[in-house]
């Protein structure tokens, strides 16, 4: 019972980086591995912003998922959109969010050095006990936050004029261009919510764990397995299967073994693509010829 | 209904239900050979989906296929071509970024077997095979009129050409029965003249065709056999005129609101 | 086109004498050992451009058939005394094995899930190495792989690994020229633009697919056998993701869909590594930023420029000519 409750904000963190992944995914058809470092992004301008700067958590935080929106825009508009005019087959679209990614990590390295940060939890790091369950704080912050942002993002899809053509896109590309919605202003839109998703997901999980340059790796893989578990391009579905795979994993590394962890995430992912590709909560397509 | 007789393709009480709708229901053809067959009907009837069932990409809830006397089982795609039947895509699903001769000589895959010993060794044998797929591919090419253009990257070609090209490629595949998907679509009039006098001349060289088309006037001119179906259901079969004169047929179109042009 | 033997051409007699009279030329051994590395890595870069170029089949762990391939062989030499052309040889097989086991589950995604597959297939691998302690010394790797010996020779220099590497890849660009102008290439090629269309002509587009991974592994494997004797030692880190990053870049900055793109991506991105090595962190940054801009400005890589320059020096001297045979069709054609 103690691994579920360590595995709910490790779950939500996860969901937040799979709803980056499928929002990204479904509206532009793309992969976009700089997902993960967009964690990275936030976790280091929060943790800038807050220890350096000296500005409190709440505004560090939103300050820097509002830089991370910033630079998925920049992304979206300096690498995918030159990609699309041209034509290029996915792969190169991968391969280009790839490079991001790896200048993206060797420009926090530089910046910020290869030893590990750590920033504190805002709310203190004293263990609550309720009954024989242990809980941090923290885990309750990350849980509570991870849910209003999701929460905030279906009011956003369902209620605004952007969500509901970034719905719209996600459709069906071609029908929603002809119906007057600027296809790349709605792109722009998503890599802007995942990356400020991502962002809030690094920044939420931050005093758990150290923040490095590297980070956006592991969690981008973790994230990755979350979206496809829930079904790529999926949003409910990436909310649940982030929450399964933060579950599992837990479970699974208490009862198991904790060095294995890693290779679990890895072992659901070929699982899932060998059985269900398309994910445990959509629907099966069938390939239109 | 057993007719088994002179059929070189039934499909026999074919019924598929995706979700909560009936796409085709017990539905049964008969294809006599060399004959030019035509499958008509009003947008959603089922004709795609019938054709997906005979091409292995869609496979039935119940019901039989049978080719030459012999059923079918479960059959997948890449089966077709080394049983006898070769199709074409009602959107075009051309190699783009290769040259059409090379688009055409894929279709050859299974009637040259090239020993892969052969390849690596660079022997003269291979050479061999693959001039002889060349040979093939563009006399296929020059009975569709494209034969200057084999060199040409495919996705450079107009769109006419292009569905020249993947008819062509059918024809490479050395098929018994030759089934096109909506050939005259997104064609201009010269281009269907060409398509109805390739298709009869086609007909005269031993080949079965199968046709989904909703240009009216071509299936009345080269069909000599035309099934109508209807929400999933054969509702006539017969000649050009017995269809074109049939009440049912008459209001599956008309009571669609469209116009029946003929 | 692969010309026959016969009437080989003046650059070609003249390429070939560069090629075996390099050593003699280049004293510095520092820069052989590079040259070196180049020739290993051209190897798997050819198979991977085999894989992801021809088939279309995207795959990000490569590095993973790589250490295959090295450990396999430096295993048999230095456990079971097997003599050195049996051990890469068998290190090859084991590695095109590998491939076949990772193409059968992969040949049914394709797209961000074929991606992450193969990702995850090239950690398991390295996690392997990791973890089977016993067998693979774990982290620590293995050391004092032995050098190359056959027909009673040993190769020790520089200067005998750059012939045997040579000799090596001769053979393999050879066959890999081979298979990509026949009908498997072809066939490749036409899966990669349509497998639908290709399984619907006749193509078992299943069996062609793993015989792509299983192919491009036995590449990786024979330079990861070669890499091994080479460089005397073998570790997980020599063969983590960002080795099988490196090699897509290679990949893709050469050109993936040629052959001669392998050995062009190699050179240009080991020399330029080496060139830059005093950028030291930014060194990364500038790969990312070549990544991007080839995959932008050059998706073709630089062997794409090819046909390119081609055209220039045509134009130069035919002026007039059209030659142009990417001309888009008149679609107004077809709408009178």
């Amino acid at each position: 019972m103690q691994y579920l409750l360590n595995g709910l904000p490790i779950g939500a963190t996860y969901a937040l980086i799979a709803l980056g992944y499928s929002l990204i995914y479904a509206s532009a058809g793309v992969l976009n591995w700089a997902q993960g470092d967009m964690a990275m992004l936030g976790a280091y301008l929060a943790y800038t912003l807050n220890r350096i700067v000296g500005l409190g958590f709440l505004p560090s935080m939103l300050a820097a998922m509002a830089c991370a929106a910033l630079v998925g825009t920049l992304v979206e508009r300096g690498v995918l959109r030159p990609l699309r005019r041209r034509a290029s087959p996915s792969i190169n679209l991968i391969i280009a969010t790839l490079g991001v990614a790896i200048i993206a990590r060797n420009l926090a390295l530089i910046v910020w050095g290869p030893d590990p940060q750590l920033f504190p939890s805002p709310v203190g790091s004293r263990i609550v006990s309720v009954g024989s369950l242990n809980l941090l704080p923290q885990d309750l912050l990350i849980v509570g936050v991870a849910i209003f942002l999701m929460l905030l993002l279906q009011y956003f899809l369902r209620f605004t004029r952007e969500g509901k053509a970034l719905r719209a896109v996600a459709q069906d590309r071609m029908a929603a261009s002809l119906m007057g919605i600027v296809v790349e202003r709605s792109d722009s839109v998503a890599f802007a919510t995942s990356a400020a998703l991502g962002a809030a997901a690094g920044i939420l999980i931050a005093p758990l764990f150290f923040v490095t340059f590297n980070m956006g790796a592991v969690i981008g893989i973790k994230g990755f397995v979350a979206a496809v578990v829930g079904g790529l391009g999926n949003i409910p579905g990436a909310i649940a299967g982030g929450f399964v795979l933060g579950l599992t994993e837990a479970v699974a590394g208490g009862k198991i073994s904790s060095g294995y962890r890693d290779a679990i995430s890895f072992g659901v992912l070929i699982l899932v693509l060998w059985l269900r590709p398309s994910g445990l909560f959509s629907r099966v397509n069938r390939a239109k010829v | 209904m057993s007719i088994t007789e002179g059929f070189i393709l039934e499909l026999r009480d074919i019924s598929i239900r995706f979700g909560g709708l009936q796409a085709l229901d017990s539905v049964t053809v008969g294809v006599r050979p060399g004959a030019i067959h035509g499958i008509i009907g009003p947008n959603g009837a089922g004709k795609t989906t019938l054709f997906n069932v005979l091409t292995g990409f869609s496979r039935a809830d119940s019901g039989q296929l049978v080719f030459e006397g012999k059923a079918l089982g479960r059959l997948k795609p890449h089966m077709l071509v080394p049983i006898g039947i070769a199709r074409t895509f009602q959107n075009i699903r051309l190699f783009r970024d290769l040259t059409v001769e090379d688009n055409v000589m894929v279709a050859q895959h299974v009637h040259t077997p090239t020993p892969i010993l052969s390849i690596l060794m660079g022997t003269k044998f291979a050479r061999d095979c693959d001039d002889k797929s060349r040979r093939m591919a563009h006399a296929a090419l020059e009975r569709v009129g494209l034969g200057g253009k084999a060199t040409e990257i495919a996705r450079s070609l107009p769109y006419g050409q292009q569905k020249m090209v993947e008819f062509a490629r059918a024809l490479a595949a050395q098929p018994k029965v030759i089934l096109l998907d909506e050939p005259a679509a997104g064609m201009n009039p010269s281009e269907k003249a060409h398509l109805l006098a390739l298709i009869s001349s086609v007909r005269a060289d031993g080949y079965t065709v199968i046709l989904i088309e909703h240009d009216m006037k071509l299936v009345m001119n080269v069909c000599d056999t035309i099934t109508v179906l209807n929400h999933g259901k054969k509702i006539a079969e017969g000649d050009p005129t017995s269809v074109r004169n049939n009440p049912e047929v008459i209001e599956a179109y008309l009571g669609k609101g469209g116009t029946f042009r003929a | 086109m692969l010309d026959r033997m016969r009437g080989l051409p003046w650059w070609k007699i003249a390429g070939l004498a560069l090629v075996l009279l390099l050593p003699l030329a280049v004293s510095n051994r520092y820069y052989l050992h590079v040259l070196n590395l180049v020739g290993i890595y051209s190897l798997v870069v050819i198979g991977l451009n085999l894989l992801s170029g021809y088939t279309g089949q995207v795959s990000m762990g490569q590095a993973g058939f790589f250490g295959v391939g090295a450990y396999v062989s430096a295993l048999l030499m230095m456990r079971l005394n097997v003599p050195f052309v049996v051990a890469v040889s068998a290190a090859t097989l084991v590695s095109a094995l590998c491939g076949v086991v990772i193409g059968i589950p992969a040949m049914r995604l394709s797209g961000p899930y074929l991606v992450m597959a193969t990702v995850g297939f090239g950690e398991i691998m390295r996690l392997i190495m990791v973890n089977w302690v016993p067998v693979t010394m774990g982290a620590a790797g293995l050391t004092g792989i032995p050098l190359p010996s056959f027909l009673g020779m040993q190769i020790s220099s520089e200067r005998g690994f750059y012939y045997l590497i040579c000799a090596v890849l001769y053979l393999a660009t050879l066959e890999a020229l081979r298979l990509s102008n026949s009908k498997v290439g072809r066939t490749f090629l036409a899966i990669r633009e349509d497998d639908l269309a290709a399984g619907a002509m006749g193509v078992p587009t299943d069996r062609y697919k793993v015989a792509a991974f299983a192919i491009s592994a036995a590449y990786a494997g024979i330079a990861g056998a070669l890499y091994g004797s080479f460089a005397g030692v073998a570790s997980p880190d020599n063969f983590t993701f960002d080795v099988s990053v490196l090699l897509l870049c290679m990949s893709v900055v050469g050109g993936n869909r040629t052959i001669y793109g392998a050995l062009v991506g190699a050179l240009a991105l080991t020399v330029f590594s080496e060139a830059l090595r005093f950028l030291q962190g930014y060194r990364l940054i500038v790969y990312g930023a070549i990544l991007l801009a080839t995959v932008i400005f050059m998706p073709q890589g630089l062997s794409g420029l090819a046909p390119a320059v081609a055209q220039v020096f045509r134009r130069m001297h035919f002026p007039g000519h059209k030659g142009q045979n990417g001309v888009a069709g008149d679609k107004g054609e077809t709408c009178r």
